[in-house]
């Protein structure tokens, strides 16, 4: 941490474009209509195919592998064996993570891509030759049941542990503060429960693909789907000099973390290189089950301890969880993050076994989840109103709200504001709490399911500029301006409030200011912009660089240009010749002099005053270029900002069906940029977490840990239909550390939220329910099944 | 995306000559193709005939009429066309509802009622990509993994010729509550006796045999009734129970489908509510009656609960008809 | 004739091995190389097909052979409004034939072929379906309405959409578009409940659901 005097949260919001409803974003029409154009739609000359073989057991070994069918078939290639010591599996840069190669002859898990590729002219040819393939297994253990794995003598990732089969080689415990035993003996009461959780996957919108193509010179030319441009790009340079690269992102399905998060869009780029190194013709690598590869952090066995008093406080908290977790921060990192519980112990057991080793999509689920039951748990108990319970454990790092604000104060944040009270005013009122909310098991419809409501809140978490960024701002010959960033879709609409962001610095219309969505042969390296922490890490360089940009025009716009022509000098003054720039200011992308507003030149004509004239030669504008790095926070304490949601369901006692009636989000974003966007990742967000929560379980064949449910048929991603009105409510404490207090909420909508059901279906039926709240878990709490 | 095997493709201009082509061998025919492009392009059978008949440009065998007193529906009419005919809305309303709870707006666009009567199961073992699992289905073997694997969705109602797979259709129970014949271009069957325990199929039909039409008598004049569906999602979705039931002055016909291998009558239940007012009651212990034989496999006895609650939910929809 | 055959006819050669002594590349299925495929090889079928539309109609078609073995034909279908012609392999889908033949592109793939997403949707003969799952082969002579029409008549649904923030990464909404665009079609004034029961078919994994039904009713009113 470096820089005391960088503090963005300080700096001033600006009175217009920042806050506006009703823009529409850049690509709307094109995304719309479908011409714009996606990685998976990126077709090249002479282009060919790869795909995988892909494993559908759970553990083995290629004994023997016969590829002699796989070469003839027609328009095959070439096949790409795992054995073929010419071919580079390894990367030097792309850790595999869940494998030691990229293709081996091992299978850890179902999906896996395992022994060969195919490159071929047509995907048919691909699929044809992948099929006449002849595989002699060895068969390994396989276990997909994470007890009895952990009770197994068997190992069933040797690669990851070769002594047992514990991550990590033994229990550990994360996040405890306090001393959980002796708060257990000051409390008014204990609880004990548990649960579980099944495994979620990622399925990002498009199958993921990748086109890649050398030339004979050894340029390349690759569309890489994913987040981690700047990863790709070292792992082409591997094969080529990095300025031989000329990298492109075209549109991306969304991906949420899953592929980059599980490694997925790096294999699949990786096979895409090494198939166009070796051909020299472009290959466009496709593999379909990508989808289903990946678990999200949530899944696993929780089992709980609790101490609370009468009136609500909680004093210890005691988590112990099988296989969940382990992802950023923790199980109870929100919990720890967000309240004044002083006692916190967290211990775990990660086993390994034939399963992906989870990652995230929309991190911070099981955190979020984690919180949500511990509160609706102890509401419970008392019967007291969840959102009380709430308010009464607000705080952090077992410090309550009152302690920890005089630091922040101090550090220049606003006094007296109460992101948590604020967000349930606003939650309570728009979801009519008061009429809603009531006893477990004390309110029948009449059509006779069982009404519930659900309530969670935690920490809005993406607060802090994880590092530092950089961004350049480029000013074109007419006046327009772009933004240089190194664009990675994966589908967040960013364009339009990062656009916002730099017209509203700079004064410019937005109109005149886009976020260039393809420029990526540049070093402005930022956070994934559409990643967890896009707006907190990202807005630092945006500001700066257009507050630099800005003040770049103004200096021009004072200069004297002089024209060289024929020889001769040809003076040209500046339309502020004379003044300075601290007498200028801007508004709609015309500069004007401050004290007398009807003296004005428009951009355009500063930048064509130093830009030159004369048609023959070419514009040069590049003196309006400008760039600027953002810094790290010299502090960055416990997130204050908040976000609380609520869910009303009915439950079908019949039946065990939970439908979602209606819900209402409500998130602190510090200051809100463009609340349409917010309001996006709201109620897109909860769709997803309703899904997780309600409706989604990854299913095994414990024999031979196939995947039963691996395709959008029998893994149901929710329609329209499957959830009720949303409202969505934003509160705006200005409590982030980056600039004028913005805090991001890309995850908040799914992660925060997958528990809702749960506390919501106990609100209805007065049982506990195991998560997905699907009819068999629901029948099985009511003693039906 | 996964691609097709190549085939040969004819177009059928009658029925005769579909048959025709069927005798020839190695041949199936193709309606509305939502089913079977799904398991050629996985690959889920361990091979596919070589030709297909398209029956969609046979002419006139969509048509949707009321006559001779019965509801005739040729075999290609679209199950969007059923679900939307307004006669059929008004007078055999579980066959409407049915059809309009079918998977989802575009393939109702597509599929056919005589596809949905003909579709294979959809359990997930038989279904798993490039015949993972060789079961009895696919006449390899005698295995059923299912068995020994996660049922949950799996028949509640034993396993005929060991097959512990149920069949997915929508219409079927409706088709079964309401009577319904099935017209081939052999023969006509009862809908009761249209579904089996085939190799891979899930009919009676003989390999060169074709539906042609359903016949469904008209219900007597203030007769009701209703089709309900359990499923995780609103739309898309394959039943994980259906139901459907008729109600007349006579009495009850009850069908429950997504529970067994065939649609399967509720006999006992259809004599405990014939004649009767349907009271929450009744319309409770005709569910529970629905289930009595109902065996659990290891992992599905909560469907037994399912079952009965919405056999009773389907019940007191029909008698609120 | 069975590929098998057709190797061995192509000038002693298996045509792979033409093909790379030849030194012609050819990927994809465009018109131009198969053209040149095709007069390159020499090797042509002449089949009599029957027209797969409403209409009973007998078409001659000339089958050629592709570099995969797998057999051409020609589909001849009117797309958004224009009559247009691609050389088809038989076991292509519509949705192949319209995206490598006649370069429409907003016909995605979010579910791998299973019919479970609505993202490749488009109009076809009046009819809302899934081009993925209707053989290219069975649609010859039909209608085709895609969503890039939509934009080319700049009808009321494409503002609406845009600006009701419809499309978030984008992948799924022409689907949805079109999808709407059929509902309208038949129901211009459409209710809440209408709205979720014609979009049930299609899925947004970012979850715009809501303002799909705000968007279509704006554009039902004329995009006011």
């Amino acid at each position: 941490m470096s820089n005391a005097h960088y503090e963005p949260w300080k700096w001033e919001v600006p009175k217009t474009i920042i806050g506006e409803r009703g823009h529409i974003p850049p690509d709307a029409h094109t995304k719309v209509v479908g011409t714009a154009e996606f990685t998976s739609d990126v077709v090249r000359p002479n282009m060919l195919y790869v795909k995988y073989y892909i494993a559908q057991r759970g553990a083995g070994r290629i004994k023997k592998l016969d590829t002699s069918k796989t070469e003839q078939v027609d328009g095959v290639v070439k096949v790409l064996r795992y054995d073929d010591k010419s071919i580079k599996w390894a990367s030097d840069t792309l850790k595999p993570g869940n494998m030691t190669t990229f293709l081996n002859d091992r299978v850890y898990w179902a999906g896996h891509p395992v022994g060969f590729a195919v490159v071929a002219v047509s995907e048919y040819a691909c699929d044809q030759a992948i099929k006449k393939a002849v595989i002699e297994w060895e068969d390994l253990p396989c276990e997909v049941d994470y007890n009895k794995a952990l009770a197994s003598k068997d190992l069933y990732r040797e690669d990851i542990n070769p002594q047992n089969n514990i991550m990590d080689k033994g229990e550990k415990v994360n996040n405890a503060i306090g001393d959980v035993e002796e708060g257990f003996k000051h409390c008014d009461h204990i609880i004990e429960f548990e649960y579980e959780i099944a495994e979620n996957t990622p399925v990002s919108a498009e199958p993921m693909t990748c086109v890649c193509e050398f030339d004979n010179d050894d340029n390349c030319k690759i569309w890489f789907h994913g987040q981690a441009f700047n990863t790709i790009e070292e792992v082409v340079g591997e094969f080529v000099p990095q300025n031989k690269i000329d990298m492109h992102s075209a549109f991306n399905g969304g991906t949420f973390g899953g592929p980059i998060s599980h490694q997925c869009e790096g294999w699949t780029a990786w096979l895409a290189i090494i198939a166009a190194y070796i051909t020299r013709r472009p290959c466009k690598s496709v593999w379909e089950d990508c989808q289903f590869v990946g678990a999200d952090e949530c899944m696993g066995h929780h089992k709980w301890k609790v101490g609370y008093n009468n009136n609500g406080k909680i004093i210890a908290v005691d988590l112990d969880t099988v296989a969940s977790g382990m992802m950023i921060g923790g199980e109870i990192s929100k919990i720890k993050a967000s309240t004044c519980i002083p006692n916190l112990r967290h211990t775990y057991v990660y086993p390994l076994y034939n399963r992906v080793v989870p990652g995230v999509f929309r991190d911070g689920a099981v955190a979020g989840t984690c919180q949500n039951m511990l509160f609706a748990h102890v509401a419970a108990a008392l019967n007291m109103d969840p959102t009380e319970v709430a308010l009464i454990n607000d705080g952090g790092d077992g410090k309550t709200l009152a302690e920890l604000e005089p630091k922040r104060v101090e550090e220049g944040f606003p006094a007296g504001r109460d992101s948590l009270k604020e967000c349930l005013e606003k939650g309570k009122k728009a979801f009519n709490w008061s009429s809603k909310y009531h006893a477990a098991g004390a309110r029948k419809l009449p059509d006779g399911r069982m009404h519930g409501v659900g309530f969670t809140w935690t920490e809005s978490w993406q607060n802090w500029p994880y590092r530092r960024t950089r961004c350049g701002i480029n000013v074109r010959y007419d006046g327009t301006v772009d933004v240089i960033y190194r664009r990675s879709c994966t589908g967040p609409l960013v364009a339009l409030p990062y656009a916002q962001v730099v017209a509203a610095e700079m004064g410019m219309k937005l109109d005149d200011v886009i976020y260039q969505p393809d420029r990526h042969n540049v070093g402005f390296d930022t956070m994934s912009e559409a990643s967890s922490s896009g707006v907190a890490t990202n807005l630092g360089a945006l500001v700066l660089a257009a507050r630099k940009a800005k003040q770049n025009l103004l200096e021009y716009a004072c200069k004297d240009a002089v024209t060289f022509m024929f020889g001769m000098e040809i003076p040209n003054p500046a339309p502020f010749t004379g003044l300075t720039p601290d007498k200028l200011d801007m508004k709609d992308s015309v500069i004007f002099e401050k004290s007398n507003p009807s003296h004005t030149a428009t951009v355009k004509q500063v930048v064509q005053l130093h830009a030159g004239w004369n048609p023959i030669f070419q514009h040069e504008y590049s003196r309006f270029f400008t760039e600027a790095e953002s810094d790290i926070p010299n502090y960055m304490d416990t997130a204050l900002g908040r976000q609380c949601h609520f869910v009303e369901v009915a439950v079908d006692t019949n039946t065990g069906k939970v439908d979602i009636l209606s819900a209402c989000l409500v998130n602190d974003v510090g200051t809100a940029i463009n609340p349409d966007v917010i309001n996006g990742q709201q109620y897109g967000g909860f769709s997803m977490g309703m899904g997780r929560g309600n409706a989604q379980e990854v299913v095994y064949d414990p024999v031979t840990g196939a995947k039963l449910n691996d395709n959008m048929v029998f893994y149901p991603i929710l329609g329209i239909g499957d959830v009720g009105p949303i409202s969505c409510e934003i509160v705006e404490t200005k409590t982030g550390y980056s600039p004028y207090g913005a805090v991001g909420l890309g995850e908040c909508g799914c992660a925060a939220t997958m528990g809702l059901t749960a506390a919501a279906v106990y609100n209805a039926i007065g049982k506990w329910v195991d998560i997905p709240t699907t009819p068999n878990n629901v029948l099985k709490a009511l003693g039906k099944a | 995306m996964k691609t097709l095997e190549i085939f040969e493709h004819i177009n059928a201009k009658s029925f005769e000559d579909a048959v025709a082509a069927l005798q020839k061998g190695n041949a199936e025919v193709v309606a509305g193709g939502t089913d079977l492009i799904g398991t050629r392009r996985f690959n889920v059978l361990p091979s596919n005939p070589a030709t297909l008949i398209n029956l969609k440009t046979i002419p006139n065998a969509d048509y949707i009429k009321e006559e001779g007193g019965f509801l005739k529906i040729g075999a290609l009419a679209k199950l969007e066309d059923i679900a939307e005919n307004d006669i059929v809305k008004k007078k055999y309303a579980a066959l409407a509802e049915a059809a309009h709870k079918t998977a989802s707006p575009h393939l109702r666009e597509m599929g056919t009622i005589g596809g949905n009567i003909c579709q294979l199961n959809r359990c997930w073992f038989f279904r798993k990509d490039d015949n993972y699992y060789d079961c009895l289905r696919k006449g390899n073997t005698k295995t059923c993994f299912a068995l020994t694997s996660d049922n949950r969705y799996h028949s509640i109602f034993g396993m005929e010729k060991m097959c512990a797979a149920v069949n997915p259709s929508d219409t079927a129970p409706a088709l079964v509550a309401l009577d319904a014949s099935i017209v081939t271009t052999k023969r006509t069957i009862k809908a009761e006796e249209f579904w089996a325990v085939a190799i891979p199929g899930s009919t009676v039909l003989d390999s060169d045999e074709i539906v042609k039409e359903i016949q469904i008598p008209t219900p007597a004049s203030g007769s009701k009734s209703a089709f309900k569906k359990l499923a995780i999602r609103e739309s898309i979705d394959f039943p994980i129970v259906n139901c459907a039931v008729l109600i007349t002055s006579s009495g009850a016909r009850i069908c429950m489908n997504a529970v067994h291998n065939k649609p399967r009558r509720a006999t006992d239940a259809e004599a405990l509510i014939s004649g009767k007012t349907i009271t929450e009651e009744l319309a409770t212990q005709a569910g529970e009656k629905a289930v009595e034989k109902a065996v659990a496999m290891s992992n599905n006895k909560w469907k037994i609960a399912a079952t009965a609650g919405i056999v009773k939910e389907t019940i007191l929809a029909a008698a609120n008809a | 004739m069975s590929s098998e055959e057709n190797n061995k006819k192509t000038s002693g050669l298996t045509r792979r091995e033409f093909i790379k002594d030849a030194g012609i590349v050819v990927g994809g299925a465009s018109v131009a190389s198969m053209a040149l495929l095709s007069a390159c090889k020499g090797d042509t079928k002449t089949v009599t097909q029957t027209v797969s539309t409403t209409v009973n109609k007998t078409v001659t078609k000339t089958v050629t052979v592709a570099e995969d073995g797998v057999e051409l034909t020609d589909l001849h279908v009117i797309l958004n409004g224009e009559p247009r012609v691609c050389h088809i392999e038989a076991n292509w889908t519509l949705r192949d034939a319209l995206k490598e033949g006649m370069g429409v592109i907003s016909l995605k793939d979010m579910c791998n072929g299973c019919g479970a997403c609505g993202s490749c949707s488009a109009i076809v003969n009046g009819r809302p379906i899934l081009t993925c799952m209707a053989l290219a082969v069975e649609c010859d002579g039909a209608e085709i309405e895609t969503a890039e029409h939509l934009g080319v008549i700049n009808h009321p649904l494409v503002n609406a959409y845009a600006k009701n923030f419809c499309a978030q990464c984008g992948y799924c909404t022409p689907g949805f578009l079109i999808t709407a665009k059929a509902l309208l079609d038949r129901k211009p004034n459409p209710t809440d409940e209408d709205i979720i029961d014609a979009l049930g078919g299609n899925i947004c994994r970012c979850g715009t659901y809501p303002q799909h039904i705000i968007a279509i009713k704006e554009a039902a009113k004329g995009g006011k």
